[in-house]
């Protein structure tokens, strides 16, 4: 990810790891059930791989960043 | 602009994709997903191919920006080349060169020094820091610390913090505080040493490889420039001693000869007047008069000759107003044309002037001409100046009467091969003397244009 140019302010970087978390927690708490719990799962890797590295594959598309350059 | 739209195409593009391979899958496996399934499925493929989309458009804008990079840098670089190209004067293009280093990387503080044979800091030219500021920061420094790092080993220097190097001696007082640094050196061919620095970029990051690279290509432009204006020193030097030369030889070969001519006749007079001879010592006071008159003209033609020099309204302005002198020191009538449009280099317009000069004083000494016609213009790409006068002549296979080579017509002959022209001289016994010299004028004149733009 070194070539990658951080578009994440550190804002969006927290909200989007609390939005994985709370998506798997959401999940394992078994509040729900069959293919909602599948896509919580399977999605909740994108707000924590993208919180992670700073940098959203979206924003790059529409030219958007949170990042205060 | 481009990549803007392209990146829409390409998620609609995406978007378009994941619908058909909905659609395909529905038609063929009818019964094998339900809604949520479906649309889980179609959720994943979108995303994963907003990933690759991503990764893809965040490579192109990186290879978009070292483009465009490169693409300014060259520009500043051919740029910052005409520009410290047509700087003549060592401190001012110092100045040019640090000022110019600064705005090709973007960097907040710029600096130069100039260092001496015994590798210690003789001078030390900034940019981007006030009168007042260098004046709280005190005495240039002398080459401890980083500055030193860098001058005795010649290498290149980038430092993301100044601060944290073992090497760093610290800031003086009154010093504004620099974080990163970047420090390469000038190395040119002519005896001039030193270093380029720069410190904190204006983005605030600190200076990566391609800003060295910048640096390190700006810096051998800046050594040609350096090494131009020590050649250019060098032939001026040349040329002054030239000049003092010529006026010797001119002093001795004019004026200390009749000066002597005189010594020999006052004291013939002297003997004629003893024996009582006195029609005898008036026919020599009468000679004695004239060779008085000659050096005269002689003292007053050189003073003319100094005076004029080629100056910044050309040398068509020049030569007018000598030949207006001229000829009302020696009575000698001038007709012709001078075009006002002909630029050479300095240096090549003073010997064009000098061998005018020489041309003259020739015709004045020698050809005992009524009038001389003088032309100045432009023939197949060379500037040409004729001097022709309607005077006696001379047979150009014999010497001159007093046995000697003629030493005018080979100065001249130097003169105009030391600017790459050529002299040419028509003369019969009667016929008068045409002196044609040819000048090429192409790059002379495009450099001087520039210059005078």
């Amino acid at each position: 990810m070194g070539n990658l140019r951080a578009n994440l302010s550190r804002t969006d970087r927290a909200l989007r790891l609390a939005l994985g978390i709370a998506c798997i927690a959401a999940a394992l708490a078994g509040g729900v059930g069959g293919h909602a719990a599948l896509a919580l799962f399977l999605f909740a890797w994108v707000p924590i791989v993208t919180g992670l590295a700073g940098w959203c594959p979206l924003y790059v598309l529409f030219g958007v960043s949170t990042r205060r350059l | 602009m481009w990549t803007a739209r392209l990146k829409w195409y390409a998620f609609l593009g995406l978007v378009l994709f994941v619908l058909a391979l909905d659609a395909v899958r529905t038609a063929l496996y009818p019964t094998q997903l339900d809604t949520s399934g479906r649309l889980l499925l179609d959720g994943f493929v979108l995303t994963g191919g907003i990933f690759l989309l991503g990764l893809l458009f965040a490579f192109l804008q990186r290879q978009e920006e070292i483009l465009e990079r490169q693409n300014a840098e060259l520009f500043a670089l051919h740029h910052a080349a005409l520009d410290l190209g047509g700087e003549l004067g060592l401190q001012a293009l110092l100045q040019k060169i640090v000022d110019g280093a600064r705005e090709l990387v973007g960097a907040r503080y710029g600096a130069l020094s100039v260092i001496d044979r015994e590798g210690k800091i003789e001078a030390f030219v900034t940019s981007g820091i006030s009168e007042e500021a260098r004046q709280r920061i005190g005495p240039a420094p002398s080459g401890k610390g980083l500055l030193g790092v860098v001058l005795r080993h010649g290498q290149h220097l980038r430092l993301a913090a100044l601060g944290t190097d073992p090497r760093a001696a610290g800031f003086p007082p009154g010093h504004p505080p620099m974080g990163s640094l970047l420090a390469v050196p000038i190395s040119s061919r002519s005896p001039f040493l030193g270093n380029l620095y720069l410190a904190d970029k204006h983005s605030g990051e600190p200076f990566d490889q391609a800003d060295e690279d910048s640096l390190v290509r700006f810096a051998t432009q800046a050594a040609n420039a350096i090494d131009a204006v020590h050649a250019h020193e060098r032939l001026r030097a040349v040329a002054i001693e030239e000049e003092r030369l010529r006026l010797a030889r001119e002093m001795h070969d004019g004026v200390a000869q009749i000066l002597a001519s005189v010594n020999a006749r006052a004291q013939a007079i002297r003997e004629h007047l003893r024996g009582e001879r006195l029609s005898e010592a008036i026919a020599l006071l009468d000679r004695l008069a004239a060779d008085a008159r000659g050096v005269h003209a002689e003292v007053r033609e050189g003073i003319l000759a100094l005076r004029a020099t080629a100056s910044t309204s050309g040398i068509s302005g020049t030569l007018r107003e000598y030949l207006d002198d001229w000829q009302d020191q020696t009575g000698i009538r001038v007709e012709g044309t001078l075009d006002e449009q002909i630029r050479l280099l300095p240096e090549s317009e003073v010997q064009v002037l000098r061998i005018a000069q020489e041309a003259l004083a020739n015709v004045r000494k020698h050809s005992g001409a009524a009038a001389v016609r003088l032309h100045w213009f432009l023939e197949s790409g060379l500037a040409t100046l004729e001097v022709v006068d309607d005077g006696r002549g001379f047979d150009s296979q014999r010497p001159a009467h007093d046995g000697r080579p003629r030493f005018g017509l080979l100065t001249m002959r130097e003169r105009a091969q030391s600017v790459d022209g050529s002299i040419e001289i028509q003369t019969s016994p009667g016929g008068g003397t045409a002196v044609r010299l040819r000048v090429p004028v192409g790059r002379g004149a495009q450099l001087a244009a520039r210059r005078t733009a």
